[in-house]
């Protein structure tokens, strides 16, 4: 069997050192780097293409599941974390295992066992990546952020900075007073993983933050548009204007 | 209070019935052992008992108004004389209407069949009963209810207790500590004696106290020194702690483990989201009978933290206001880099 190259992601030392210490003892495994934080790990991912990395959840910046979005190609990952409550959107997102702090040796070994096997039958297809970019996960929790990567640059942004969501086929781009991103998900995803106090779906293509609306007008006959605070204009569909009477309980 | 009579769906059904069984009782008086005809003995029955009937539903509200609790007992009794008065005035005369408007006027006149100090007797005594009964409805109502409060009340308090007990120690504070023990007993085994002494020390302290108590200043601090260093062993140079104390403040009280939050929060939102090392700066100093504790640190700017539910904060706010009475002693703010929190605690309570 070839060595397998791996990287340890996590923003403490010891948590890092533990790991790599429990991994002496696999001779077929080779350490390629160890990094604190997942904008390192994401270019460490992409630049190092590991076949293995271990990853911690909370980091700064980037958490280990921002940073997973953002990876050009899916790879293998085992979660090293003190939270629980991660482990179904772990492997929601593929994961390997499932790694909680404290864990022993036996535990440890264990995932990597499992490892092994998942690499000698590899089965990362073009169908699994797909799978991965657009899955939409099926936690309720909300999201208060959105990471988004153009060609040299990763943006994290507020989801209180952001004014609209408009869909582009397979895309989203969203607006906020600073530009416009890209990122790749659904309306679906976003509409429910915010809040539904906070942004409305006017139209198939908007999902808009109620806060941002100025002025609801009438448009022709049975028609309708939102005007933004910064002046935008956004159609509102006829179910759309249903919804946003509702929320805005007029 | 709801009228007993509309409150249960029976009610109305054994009211009835117990009326017409004191019709009949007063028709077979009449008519088996007086001897009166049967028209005579039904007309009197019908007569006399059918203003109960109305009657009997409305002592309810005398009942409700007057308590022997807030009255006092002569006033209570004088209440229920003077209602009884009329309401026995009420009663003798529409049956001495009804008989007359229904049947004519005879020549016995209020004393048709039962003399009328006999019905005034008989009047008083169905008024008393009434009474009783309601009275009796009424405790057995109170006491449901209370029995009802009580339980809730029990379920309240132990779910406030068990957020506070589950505020004490954070659980991810707990686990991520012992992976840094499991790390050190590799690498440092005599530094991960150390942290688990450490671990266990602050542990005890924050499982120990009752939440109502008053604590020195110099014990609390040295849990959240305890605190810190252990998060400092997980965070390295991420972390930086500073104390700065007037002397004399050591023995002055805060409410025990109030400000634990505040430090967990300056990890939660310092260190965890920042590259950079986040220092956190604690003054204590004594003025004016009030011992004033600010406590700051400072954070990425750029980082776009998960946002916290903000119960930390709320927590000490609904504390503080519990026991000094006051809403006005904590004051956070936050300028670009740099959060702080102002207290202030009155030592003179």
């Amino acid at each position: 069997m070839e060595t397998i190259k791996a990287i340890i992601i996590d923003d403490e030392s010891l948590a890092r050192d533990l790991v790599r210490s429990y991994l002496g003892a696999c001779q077929d495994i080779e350490i390629l780097g160890e990094y604190s934080d997942g904008f390192q790990g994401l270019k460490a991912i992409n630049e190092l293409d590991p076949d293995l990395v271990f990853l911690d959840v909370q980091m700064p910046k980037l958490t280990g599941f921002e940073m997973l979005e953002l990876l050009d190609k899916p790879c293998n990952i085992v979660f090293t974390t003190a939270y629980n409550e991660y482990a179904i959107k772990a492997f929601e997102h593929n994961a390997i295992d499932y790694l909680l702090k404290p864990f022993s040796n036996e535990r440890f070994q264990n995932a990597v066992r499992k490892v092994k096997e998942r690499i000698s039958n590899s089965v990362t297809s073009e169908d699994q990546i797909e799978k991965i970019k657009n899955h939409n996960d099926s936690s309720d929790e909300l999201l208060t952020r959105v990471v988004v990567k153009s060609r040299n640059k990763i943006d994290v942004i507020a989801i209180d900075k952001i004014k609209y969501f408009e869909a582009q086929d397979d895309y989203v781009m969203i607006y906020t007073n600073e530009g416009r991103y890209l990122k790749q998900k659904t309306m679906k995803y976003f509409e429910s993983h915010l809040s539904p106090k906070e942004f409305c779906r006017i139209h198939r293509t908007y999902l808009v933050k109620i806060d941002w609306i100025a002025q609801l007008q009438p448009y022709e006959k049975d028609h309708w548009i939102v005007i933004l605070k910064t002046g935008e204009s956004l159609n509102v569909s006829r179910n759309g204007f249903k919804q946003l009477k509702l929320q805005l309980e007029i | 209070m709801q009228h007993p009579l509309l409150k249960n769906r029976f009610a109305i059904p054994i009211y009835i019935a117990a009326w017409a069984f004191l019709a009949m009782l007063l028709f077979m008086i009449g008519w088996y052992f007086e001897g009166r005809t049967i028209y005579d003995s039904a007309v009197n029955a019908f007569s006399f008992s059918f203003p109960l009937l109305i009657l009997g539903a409305c002592i309810w509200f005398v009942v409700i108004y007057t308590s022997i609790e807030s009255l006092g007992l002569f006033h209570f009794l004088l209440h229920h004389l003077t209602a009884g008065i009329v309401v026995v005035g009420i009663w003798i005369s529409s049956a001495y209407q009804l008989r007359t408007m229904w049947f004519g006027a005879t020549s016995e006149g209020f004393d048709y069949l039962i003399p009328v100090h006999w019905q005034i007797f008989m009047a008083f005594g169905m008024y008393d009963y009434i009474v009783i009964v309601y009275y009796l409805v009424m405790y057995y109502r109170n006491f449901q209810d209370k029995l009802v409060r009580e339980s809730e009340l029990k379920e309240l308090v132990k779910e406030a207790e068990l957020t506070a007990l589950k505020s004490q120690i954070n659980p991810h504070f707990l686990f991520n500590s012992l992976n840094s023990v499991s790390s050190l007993t590799l690498s440092k085994p005599e530094l991960s004696r150390e942290m688990l002494v450490k671990l266990s020390t602050y542990l005890r302290y924050s499982l120990a106290q009752n939440l109502k108590e008053l604590n020195n200043l110099s014990n609390e601090l040295s849990n959240i020194r305890l605190y810190m260093e252990i998060e400092k062993v997980r965070f390295g140079d991420r972390l930086q702690l500073h104390f700065d104390l007037s002397p004399n403040c050591g023995k002055l009280k805060i409410p025990n483990l109030i400000l634990q939050p505040l430090y967990e929060n300056a990890i939660k939102f310092g260190v965890h989201e920042s590259l950079e090392p986040v220092c956190v700066l604690t003054k204590c100093r004594f003025e004016n009978d009030v011992l004033k504790i600010d406590i700051s640190n400072n954070f990425d700017r750029d980082s776009v933290p998960a946002k916290g539910n903000g119960i930390g904060l709320h927590n000490i706010q609904e504390r503080l206001h519990l026991i000094y009475g006051r809403a006005d002693l904590m004051r956070v703010v936050k300028r670009e880099d740099q959060f702080t929190v102002y207290l202030e605690f009155p030592q003179s309570l």
